[in-house]
This record gives C-alpha cells, sequence and structure tokens, in this order.
C-alpha cells in the first residue's frame, strides 16, 4: 500500500520520452551541398565514383535525406531506425553508453542517444572515409561527427537537425534541416539494392 | 616471446572488443558467481507474462545451413519432381549460383541457420530481428493483422507472429522463389508457408521449431529444429557483402 501511494506520488514527475515511433517520409530529397561546398578545406579534390554504385551502405547522414521512407521503433534502452533503403537499420543506445573510444570505422557509425526536452539527440563517429555524405557527393573523414535532433513539431511532422562537424574536412560545423511526414498507411518494403543496381 | 606476443594479442582483442560493445553489459543479466551470464537461469518473462525472447543469438553449427533436410532419410526432402531436378543441377554445378555469392541476401528459412549473431527485440505491435549478416532487419507483426492476400514476393517474405502458449509463433507466405533455403539450393516457392515456433527453454537457449510446408516445390511438409544459445554481454558489429566480394569471381560451376 505504501509502495503503491510512492509510486502513484512520483509518477506524475516521470518524464515520458516523446515518442517518435512510426513510418516517416522524408519531404523531398535534401542535399548539403549548399552548406557545405563554401566550407570545404579541399574544395578541388576529387570524389571519384559514387560508392553507392557498389550497393554498399550508404552512411549517415545520407539515409536520412531522402527519398525512401525510414521508421523509427522505440525502447526504453534502444531506439531503432528502419529504413527502407537497403533494408539496413541503425541501432541508437539510448541506455547511457558512452560512444566507443576507438571504433572500427564503419558504413553507419556507432550511435548513442538521449532525450532533450523533446528532441531524440543522436551523436554518431566511427564512420569510414569511402561515403558520400549526400547524393551530390559531399566528402568527409573518418573525424566525422554528425549530431542528428529529431523533434517532432507535431503528430504528423518530424524534424531532423543535422550537424556534421569533421574538422579534417570542413572549416567549421554546419547544420541543415530535413523533414518528414508522418506515413501511417504504408508498411516499408524490402529493398534490396542489388537488384535495382543499373 | 610467444607469450608476449599471446599477451599482446589478448590485450588487442579486449581493447577492440570494448570499443564496439562487444564487451558491453548486457542488463538485467543473471549472474553465476563468477560474475559470467547464467545461462541456465530461468527465461525471462516481460510484463504481461509472457516468455522475453529478446536479446542476442548465435545458431547452433552448420548443419541445416548446409543442408535443410538433413534430417530426413535418406537426407533428401520430398521432392516434386521438377523441384528435385533443380536440386540435382544446383548440387551439380556446386552451388555456383547462390545468391549469396552474388551479396544477395539469404531468405526465410534460411536466415536464422546463418551461422551468425542475429538480435530480436520486442516492440508494440512487432517483433524485430536485426541480422549482423548484411545488416539486414525483419519485422514480424504482432497487432493482429491477417497475413497478406497476396503478396510481393520478397527474399524474406511477410511475417505475422502470436502467442501460443510460451510458443511465439510466426507464419510467413510471400517467399520470392528466388531464395534458396540452405547452401545445397534446395528451392522454395511462392506457394511456401513456413511457420516458425520460437521457445526460449532458459536464460541462454532457445529452440526454433520449423515448419516448411510447400505443395509446388514437395510433397509435405517437414520440420527441423534450430537451438540458437544466447550472446551476452555483447553487441552487433557491422558487415557489408558488398564492400568485400571477392568471391563471385572465383566460383566455378560444371
Amino acid at each position: 500500500m505504501i509502495a503503491a501511494i510512492v509510486f502513484l506520488s512520483l509518477a506524475p514527475h516521470v518524464v515520458a520520452a516523446p515518442d517518435l515511433s512510426g513510418v516517416w517520409e522524408p519531404e523531398g530529397l535534401q542535399s548539403l551541398h549548399a552548406a557545405a561546398a563554401p566550407l570545404l578545406l579541399h574544395p578541388g579534390a576529387a570524389k571519384g565514383p559514387d560508392p553507392d554504385a557498389n550497393c554498399t551502405l550508404s552512411g549517415v547522414p545520407r539515409l536520412d535525406l531522402g527519398p525512401k521512407p525510414f521508421k523509427i521503433l522505440q525502447s526504453p534502452d534502444e531506439v531503432v531506425i528502419l529504413y527502407q533503403a537497403y533494408t539496413t537499420f541503425r541501432q541508437v543506445f539510448t541506455d547511457g553508453r558512452p560512444l566507443p573510444e576507438d571504433p572500427q570505422p564503419s558504413w553507419l557509425g556507432y550511435s548513442v542517444g538521449k532525450w532533450e526536452k523533446d528532441a531524440l539527440v543522436v551523436e554518431t563517429i566511427g564512420f569510414n572515409d569511402t561515403t558520400w555524405l549526400d547524393n551530390a557527393g559531399t566528402p568527409h573523414s573518418e573525424s566525422l561527427r554528425v549530431t542528428e535532433r529529431f523533434r517532432r513539431r507535431d503528430k504528423e511532422h518530424l524534424d531532423i537537425q543535422i550537424t556534421i562537424d569533421d574538422p579534417k574536412t570542413f572549416r567549421h560545423p554546419f547544420t541543415i534541416t530535413q523533414h518528414a511526414r508522418l506515413a501511417p498507411a504504408i508498411e516499408l518494403t524490402e529493398f534490396i539494392c542489388l537488384e535495382h543496381r543499373k | 616471446m610467444k607469450s608476449l606476443f599471446s599477451a599482446c594479442a589478448f590485450l588487442f582483442c579486449l581493447a577492440t572488443a570494448h570499443g564496439q560493445w562487444l564487451n558491453y553489459p548486457t542488463k538485467n543479466t543473471p549472474r553465476g558467481k563468477d560474475g559470467k551470464p547464467d545461462m541456465s537461469a530461468p527465461a525471462p518473462r516481460t510484463k504481461d507474462g509472457k516468455p522475453d525472447i529478446t536479446g542476442i543469438w548465435l545458431p547452433n553449427g552448420l548443419k541445416y545451413l548446409i543442408n535443410i533436410a538433413t534430417d530426413l532419410k535418406p537426407d533428401e526432402a520430398p521432392f516434386q519432381p521438377w523441384a528435385a531436378a533443380l536440386y540435382k543441377e544446383r548440387r551439380e554445378n556446386l552451388g555456383r549460383d547462390d545468391p549469396n555469392n552474388l551479396c544477395l541476401p539469404s531468405g526465410t528459412p534460411e536466415k536464422e541457420a546463418v551461422t551468425s549473431p542475429y538480435k530480436i527485440m520486442q516492440f508494440p505491435g512487432e517483433m524485430l530481428i536485426l541480422y549482423e549478416s548484411r545488416t539486414i532487419y525483419r519485422q514480424i507483426f504482432t497487432d493482429g493483422r491477417p497475413l497478406p492476400k497476396d503478396p510481393t514476393p520478397t527474399w524474406q517474405g511477410y511475417s505475422i507472429g502470436r502467442w501460443e502458449g510460451d510458443d511465439f509463433v510466426v507464419e510467413t507466405i510471400g517467399i520470392s522463389d528466388k531464395v534458396w533455403m540452405d547452401t545445397n539450393g534446395h528451392p522454395i516457392t511462392e506457394a511456401a508457408h513456413v511457420t516458425e515456433r520460437f521457445r526460449r527453454r532458459d536464460y541462454g537457449h532457445m529452440d526454433i521449431q520449423i515448419t516448411i510446408d510447400d505443395p509446388k516445390a514437395y510433397t509435405k511438409p517437414w520440420t527441423i529444429t534450430e537451438n540458437p544459445h544466447l550472446l551476452g554481454d555483447t553487441e552487433l558489429l557491422e558487415s557489408v557483402c558488398e564492400e568485400n566480394n571477392k568471391d563471385a569471381r572465383h566460383i566455378v560451376g560444371k
């Protein structure tokens, strides 16, 4: 009984994390080019062929930039983002673990998240330097750190504020915002890149 | 010198592991006196009293990955004639056309036999499986929806799940006939209905009874049982097949 009273009196003070779960469709295909190009430390560097042509994973934040839908699933310790593109996923640990200190470079990096007011703030490091940041071919180094602030503006709209910090590639960090709209009527479909390679 | 080398290798392993959360303690793990996960502790349950099948699992052994009909006698599935001919051709070709060679996905039910960790997560309305192999996911809907009537065939098919006592029962249809059920090349068709029964025996062990019912390719259904074990205190790695596929060009058949 006492326990129940204590629980009830505490309950209203527990701040629930905002619910971001659902299938979201990016509103258009975003490019970082306008924001990134003036900040490049080596603007003339050759960019080579699009790494996506090999059907390797396209990387972060390129997966956020559209146009294919993605789905957010939330548990207390982890947020999972399922991408229709590549039928791939990212795990964002929200259990308080720190980012790894010297991670093996990877295509999608290592992500931890925390809730700040009504936003999920995701920090990601540990990228290889093969991926492009966007379809325009914006490059980056292994020093890349991406911060994504996922905020559900209202029931139907999700804003993703994306900050790119890569001191080996850009003069200073910069931020763009991607918008997505709730797509309650659809499920993600399987998309196997190799079957669509031209 | 040798022991110094071993020690260095060991330390390097530890450092690498920590860096990638491969040595990160899993929450709510029952532990023995040595601090290691107690794999024979009772299976945990969720708040609604159902068994909690979440965790990172690894298949035990390769036998079904090589031959999904290995338990049958004489070691062969009950083929329809055309399926027997196709299987024979694939065997004679030494598996040259296995979609896996090209980095195409393993489909259902091969995916649960691939000896690579996978993580089961539970959310309202769906059970999710994240596969380390290919960094791919599979959604199993538990919101009560029926199976679709005429699904577009895919590598993984369309899956719904429900609880029957302590078993989590998954029904899958809409599997593409491009799928090989094993590396030997047992075919599967779009007529297949695959039923998987997940039962967590104890903390560290699960049985997955898989029934393959594909009347177009086989004269009768048969059932296999996978026995994955739990991997504690670790996480999935990223695995990108297309990154370094050196096999494809070397694979020759007859």
